[in-house]
């Protein structure tokens, strides 16, 4: 994780990392952050990404999926 | 053996000369076998308790036998059965507990006597005339009188939990003015009006309600003239009723999960007028409900109506309860003018205040929320969706039963609701918080999240940039109709319930895997014309006479409709098919003079504490009435001649399969049906149950319970 900026994620390209970065959220810890604010929910955390960057169902289901691995692997 | 034996020669003794209590203890210490014969005696246990004396102790004993898994068909080497014991002695009670627990009537012993030809040649009447009423319905005539009394025991409105109960009050002065609609008439015609009001479309939600509770607030009432005004201007075309009803408590400090629309200009006017001490405090309580709004043909059509109530403490002063339809906006806007304060939403901010009387004694209050347009911002006030249950009390005295029937009214009644922290405020007083989501002002946090924990989500921490989203969430899962909760409860009564697939007919599996079937009748309904048109022949000789005083019914399980009148118009018929058809677990011909006979013997048992029957029919309703639920019971067909009905019943029967019932055997056909091959006959019965679903959704849901159920 690290610094790594928000395009890091997978599903997030220019188009939402750009978005993403106009909401506050620049670095990827800061979307990790929310994720584990919304409890690893998937249904709220796409809900969320739909919300915040206009991200398309496949897109939000990628950066769950991303984070949650990343999750079950180092938390 | 030998020792098993001893035991219940022990037991014998216990029986002829111990004590109940002995009795008691001693079937709970010992395990034996009770349904024996004993050798030299040539009886079993059973039939020594239902014939000793005296005849309290030989009751008790009887009680306790049948708890133990007597068996009241134990023949012994005779053929003689407890029952034909009872018939012999006339012990009637004894006799109610066998024939619930199972016991067959018409048995024969070996000498080839029923318990009937017993109870003939010992004379026993009493028991007589109970045998006749429980196996033999030959009895239906027109001679027959109604042996019941129904009378309206209160009006429930709850959303969530109890909002208000009114009850009526009998006022002798108001029952000479003409012809009176029933009471109950009236407050179906309340809701008919109200159903209309109910707009599926904007869903909002209502966070908190509060319920305000101040009957110490001293009421002077100013509106009396202003009530007749309102009766005098209405003259025309107005639908008046003279009703009474009480309004009794009022309770609850949470409401929630309701669900609101706000397309109409709705008000609620509540005056109570009370006499006491101070014969110049009169309370007067007035609740009206207006809608003007589109729905095609009835663009402007206003219900108007004034519940003046009084309570029952207070001497009888002429209590109207009026029912106005007609053009009454102009009306309202007088209400508006004529009353003393108006009492609004604080927290709707487009609510307005005024108040004009603020006397110590003087002081009406009109709550009022009005609300137009699509949006679902209300222009002021806010509403709540609630469901009226009306209770009866049902009552039989020469069977000495009571039952309670509850109809829950298909159509929720909207009820607008105000935040009112006045102290002024009469004793009802519903406040509430209405949010048009996204927008979640009037959402806290607190309250969201008990919500949503209520709702059985666990949200995370609820700040800003989730706080949207649970709203969201929260919207989506009052929408869904409580699915996961329902999901989760009855996961837990899956045990109490028998949740086993049923296996039906043929006919009925079909329909209820291809959902096409509901939009091509026309074959089934020819097979019921052509049956009912050969019972219309009245030359013909039925069964029990051409009185039609017949009908038939269903008994369903509310446990598994889950009140379906009310969630049908939201779900596909198809769904609702399949719903009613499972939840069905009886088929029955009745008549009118008793229309819950059906219900006695399982009530019977209820009332000494038994919770098991060999009946299967009865163990089913003993089931659904500890589960704290009434059985929900259908009656179809009314007025038709006993063969008709008889003969619809065993159609139905057919249909549903009786391994899918408690039926203990197939009925019988009458007419040119019995003439049909079964596959027609069973399509009839399809029918007939389709049929018998649509009344059943029209007409609400029905249950009916001891008086003693909480």
């Amino acid at each position: 994780m690290g610094e790594k900026p928000v395009t890091e994620l997978a599903g997030v390209g220019e188009v939402l990392g750009k978005r993403l970065e106009v909401a506050g959220f620049d670095k990827a810890y800061t979307v990790l952050g929310q994720f584990l604010v919304l409890k690893k929910d998937k249904e709220l955390f796409q809900e969320w990404l739909k919300d915040t960057c206009n991200a398309n169902s496949k897109q939000s289901a990628d950066c769950y999926q991303c984070l949650k691995d990343w999750c079950d692997e180092f938390l | 053996m030998g020792t098993a034996y001893k035991e219940l020669f022990k037991l014998y003794d216990i029986i002829q000369n111990g004590t109940e209590s002995s009795m008691e203890s001693f079937l709970k210490e010992t395990k034996i076998e009770i349904n024996q014969i004993i050798p030299c005696k040539g009886i079993g246990v059973l039939h020594l308790a239902v014939g000793i004396e005296p005849e309290e102790k030989s009751k008790k004993c009887t009680e306790l036998l049948l708890k133990n898994g007597g068996d009241p068909n134990l023949c012994n080497d005779d053929g003689v059965t407890p029952v034909h014991i009872a018939a012999i002695w006339g012990r009637v009670e004894n006799l109610k507990l066998l024939i619930g627990c199972g016991g067959d009537p018409s048995q024969r012993d070996l000498d080839g006597h029923s318990a009937f030809d017993y109870a003939t040649r010992e004379e026993q009447w009493e028991v007589f005339d109970y045998l006749h009423n429980v196996v033999d319905v030959t009895d239906d005539g027109p001679a027959n009188k109604c042996a019941y009394t129904l009378d309206l025991e209160r009006v429930l409105l709850t959303t969530d939990q109890v909002v208000a109960e009114y009850g009526p009050i009998v006022d002798e002065n108001a029952q000479e003015s003409g012809p009176i609609p029933r009471k109950s008439a009236l407050i179906n015609e309340w809701c008919e009006k109200n159903s209309l009001t109910i707009n599926k479309l904007y869903p909002t939600i209502i966070g908190d309600t509060y319920l305000i509770d101040d009957e110490s607030a001293p009421w002077k009432s100013t509106c009396l003239d202003f009530t007749d005004n309102i009766t005098l201007d209405l003259t025309k075309d107005r639908i008046s009723s003279d009703t009474h009803t009480s309004f009794k408590t009022c309770m609850s400090s949470k409401l929630s999960d309701v669900q609101i629309s706000g397309i109409q200009p709705l008000e609620f006017t509540s005056n109570e007028s009370r006499q006491s001490s101070e014969p110049s405090n009169v309370m007067n309580q007035r609740i009206s409900v207006y809608e003007n709004f589109s729905l095609p043909g009835s663009p402007s059509n206003i219900t108007h109506q004034n519940y003046n109530t009084k309570t029952s403490l207070k001497k009888q002063r002429n209590k109207n309860t009026k029912c106005n339809t007609g053009t009454s906006s102009l009306i309202s806007s007088d209400c508006s003018q004529e009353l003393d304060r108006v009492l609004a939403v604080v927290q709707n901010k487009t609510n307005e205040w005024l108040c004009t009387t603020k006397g110590e004694e003087a002081g009406n209050t009109r709550r009022s929320s009005a609300s137009s347009g699509v949006s679902s911002n209300f222009s002021g006030g806010s509403i709540v969706i609630a469901n009226v249950h009306e209770e009866y009390k049902y009552e039989d005295r020469e069977e000495d039963v009571v039952l309670i029937e509850k109809r829950l009214l298909v159509s929720p009644v909207v009820l607008p609701v105000d935040d009112d922290a006045d102290l002024f405020t009469p004793d009802q007083t519903i406040v509430s918080v209405a949010s048009s989501l996204p927008a979640s002002v009037q959402y806290d946090d607190n309250t969201l999240r008990a919500e949503l924990l209520r709702l059985g989500f666990t949200p995370g921490p609820i700040q800003d940039t989730t706080r949207n989203l649970y709203l969201k969430k929260l919207q989506a899962l009052k929408k869904r109709p409580r699915d996961d909760v329902d999901v989760l409860s009855s996961n837990l009564q899956g045990l109490a319930i028998n949740r086993q697939k049923k296996t039906y007919s043929i006919e009925i599996e079909k329909s209820l895997r291809n959902k096409e079937w509901i939009n091509d009748l026309t074959m089934y309904m020819d097979l019921e014309n052509k049956a009912r048109a050969n019972f219309s022949d009245n030359t013909k000789k039925w069964r029990e006479g051409t009185a039609k005083t017949s009908f038939t019914y269903l008994l369903l399980d509310p446990r598994l409709t889950d009140n379906l009148p009310v969630k049908a118009g939201k779900q596909d018929r198809h769904v609702s098919w399949v719903t009613f058809v499972n939840s069905i677990f009886y088929v029955g011909k009745g008549k009118r003079s008793r229309p819950y006979s059906h219900l006695y013997q399982a009530l019977t048992l209820w009332k000494k504490d038994f919770k098991t029957s060999k009946d299967k029919k009865v163990q089913h309703i003993l089931d659904i009435w500890s589960d704290k639920v009434g059985v929900v019971c259908l009656h179809i067909f009314q007025n038709v001649i006993p063969a008709e009905a008889y003969t619809y019943e065993a159609s139905m029967i057919d249909a549903l399969g009786l391994t899918a019932l408690k039926n203990l055997k197939v009925g019988n056909y009458y007419g040119v049906v019995a003439s049909w091959p079964l596959k027609e006959r069973r399509m009839l019965g399809l029918y007939l149950l389709y049929k018998a679903m649509l009344i059943f959704l029209s007409e609400g849901e029905r249950q009916l319970r001891p008086d003693d159920l909480d």
